[in-house]
Parts: C-alpha cells; sequence; structure tokens
C-alpha cells in the first residue's frame, strides 16, 4: 500500500469536525482510562469522539481491543486477542453508573479464537445491564459469528434492545474492504436470522461511503436490508483512519446523503440515517426513538 | 499568566507516533481570545478538525507554523491570561 500524505487541502469543507473543550469532555476521557475499559470511539479514531462525549455516550469496546480479522477499513489493532477479561462486565455497569448513561452500546471485536466467538461474554454483560439498569436501553454492535446460529440465540436470550450488525460497504466492494472471513450474504444472514429468532429486536446495520461504491449499488444494499425486515440503517463518509489503511475513493457530497436518506424514506420500510460525519452509533439514542413505526 | 496550549487529550490519536498538522490558525498574534472560541485547525490522515481556546486571554505566541507536522504531544501556542 503506498503512502498519502493528507493536508487540509485533502478534504473538503464538510469533513470539519469541532473538537469542543468541556469538562464534560474531560471527565468521560479520565474516567474510561481509570476504569480500564476501551471504547471503539478511541480505537478507531472516531472523529465524533469529542461530541459524543460532550454528550455523555460512548460506545464500549468488549472482548479486549485486539481484533481477529483484518479488515482494510478499520484502526482496531489486529493479531491474537487476550482472554476475555473477566471483570469486564463489572467495569461496564461502573461506567455506565457514573456516566449515567440512560441509551447503553456496546460493541466488541471479532473473536475467531472463541469457540462462541463471545456470544456468552456480551449476554452475560447485556443481562447484568437489563437486571441492574431495567429502563435503560441496550444495543449490541456484534461481530458475524460466523453465522452460527446457537451464539445469535445466546446474544438474543439477553433481550438487547437493538441488534446491530453492520455489512460496512456494498457487495462487490466486500472482499476487499473487509476480512476475507467475512460475507456480505453471513452478514445478511444474520440479520435475517435475528429477526426470525427474535422478532421483537429491533435490527440495524451500517455502511460506509466513499470506497468507489456507486448509487445503484448503495441502492441495492438497503433494498437488501429492507427485504430482512431491517429498521435502521446508517450510511457515513468513509474516512481513512491512518496511512496503514485503505485510501478514500471519494468524498461523498452531503447532498447526495441527503438524497440516501430521502430515497429510503419514500421507497423502503426502513429508516436511514445518512451524512457524512455519520457512524454506526452516532446519536443511536435520538435515532432508536425517532424511528419510523 | 502564560498559559501553554496543547491538544486535548481527549482528542489526540491513539497513537503516540502520528503526526499531525497545523492547517490554519483561526486567530493572529495580539489577538483578543475567548475562551470557547475556534483557534486552530489541524488536520490527521483522517481529517480536519478544529481546536477551541482553553482560556481566555491574549494570543502571545504561534508555537508551531501553519503547514507544519508536530507531534500531538507538542505545546501549539502560549495564550496570555492577563492574570497574576
Amino acid at each position: 500500500m503506498d503512502c498519502k500524505i493528507y493536508t487540509k487541502k485533502s478534504f473538503p469543507d464538510w469533513i470539519r469536525f469541532k473538537v469542543p473543550d468541556t469538562n464534560e469532555v474531560k471527565r468521560v476521557h479520565s474516567l474510561l482510562e481509570e476504569i480500564g475499559i476501551a471504547t471503539v470511539c478511541k480505537s478507531a479514531l472516531c472523529p465524533n469522539r469529542p461530541e459524543c462525549w460532550s454528550r455523555k455516550t460512548a460506545t464500549f469496546l468488549l472482548l479486549g481491543d485486539i481484533c481477529s480479522r483484518k479488515c482494510s477499513f478499520c484502526a482496531v489493532k489486529k493479531g491474537q486477542p487476550l482472554p476475555p477479561d473477566p471483570f469486564e462486565k463489572d467495569k461496564i455497569i461502573k461506567a455506565v453508573e457514573i456516566m449515567g448513561l440512560q441509551y447503553i452500546i456496546l460493541t466488541m471485536v471479532t473473536r475467531d479464537d472463541l469457540l462462541d466467538g463471545g456470544a456468552n461474554h456480551i449476554s452475560e454483560i447485556v443481562l447484568s445491564l437489563k437486571e441492574i439498569f431495567p429502563e435503560r436501553k441496550v444495543e449490541v454492535l456484534v461481530s458475524d459469528f460466523q453465522g452460527d446460529v446457537s451464539s445469535l440465540k445466546t446474544i438474543l436470550k439477553a433481550k438487547p434492545d437493538v441488534f446491530s450488525h453492520n455489512l460496512e460497504t456494498v457487495e462487490r466492494l466486500c472482499p476487499i474492504v473487509r476480512d476475507k472471513k467475512c460475507s456480505y450474504r453471513v452478514s445478511l444472514d444474520v440479520l435475517r436470522k435475528v429477526k426470525e429468532i427474535s422478532p421483537e429486536t429491533k435490527t440495524k446495520s451500517g455502511i460506509m461511503v466513499g470506497l468507489s461504491e456507486t448509487r445503484d449499488e448503495v441502492l441495492q444494499t438497503l433494498k437488501d436490508l429492507d427485504g430482512i425486515g431491517c429498521s435502521i440503517v446508517t450510511i457515513g463518509q468513509y474516512l481513512q483512519p491512518t496511512i496503514r489503511q485503505l485510501h478514500v475513493s471519494d468524498f461523498i457530497s452531503p447532498d447526495e446523503f441527503k438524497f440516501y436518506e430521502e430515497w429510503a424514506n419514500n421507497n423502503l420500510s426502513l429508516k436511514v440515517i445518512a451524512g457524512p460525519e455519520v457512524r454506526s452509533s452516532y446519536h443511536a439514542d435520538f435515532w432508536c426513538k425517532e424511528q419510523k413505526e | 499568566m502564560d498559559y501553554t496550549v496543547y491538544i486535548p487529550e481527549e482528542a489526540k490519536p491513539d497513537e503516540k507516533d502520528l503526526k499531525v498538522q497545523i492547517s490554519q490558525w483561526l486567530l493572529k498574534i495580539g489577538e483578543t481570545v475567548e475562551k470557547g472560541v475556534e483557534l486552530v485547525e489541524i488536520c490527521t490522515d483522517k481529517a480536519v478538525y478544529v481546536i477551541t481556546a482553553p482560556v481566555s486571554g491574549i494570543l502571545r505566541k504561534v508555537l508551531i507554523e501553519e503547514g507544519q507536522f508536530f507531534s500531538p504531544d507538542n505545546p501549539i501556542c502560549i495564550i496570555d491570561t492577563k492574570e497574576e
């Protein structure tokens, strides 16, 4: 992969993120460091991190910060993951309590090294959160568990309010953007099976654009997700985290994102949240409430 | 009193070796700075970020010039807070 040095001229005006210097952001940052919890906000170098932290939201990264897959868009560390932290549940509960989170988002690194893909670990944490904070919502953003139904059932037994799994990109680009163990069809199937096992659970997915996909391919992806009963889809601009990941092919205009939202609103049942700054968990609490009936 | 400004800890990239670039100073030396106003734009591989002023005062000194790459741990400017 050749190196590209980015300068301000590389970015259009709309790829500009404000870093608020507030006590709340500092407090969340120190708290997460102190408790020793990984967040995808930090691991993936998310540009919305300061904004989300100032709103007291964070997406907890479970099962360590080393992923067993090597997706070429992702900045999360790759390699041999460590054994699951037996105290992770307590750390999450503590963070949720101190931060006063009303909408809790749990994500994970893919753990192909574990027999259940980490499903029991996630499930136990969701169950505890539901028991201790029954009025709060829990969203899980999980791996494909290699399509394993029993892992999906384990997660769903804990009754998360939203089950999210990202397609990440359109079908044609899946082999380039995601690890070779990932498959567009397996991912779709995971979301379909979740609806079959637990029809009351909302399913959600997300894709990145700016990776050379066409508009028709994006629309086809939305139709595919609508066809399996997916409720919410996020579409955001892919931003290259460091020179080691895939280059941005193009910066999609805000108008094009608006088009995707409106097209879905007029033609499909699912709700699309699209914008250059949109990420899987961006304002998830708000969008979950706003989802069309 | 001189207040040395750094990139806020929570906005720094995780990787310590990652260089960032000052893309544009939004205030000039000698200008009055209000806490919270947009102070400087920095650029990483991923995006352009706007850093806001952590204190009020006068922008006394710019330590990293526009276009210059620097380590996120380095100070970027000095604001005179006019306090003793």
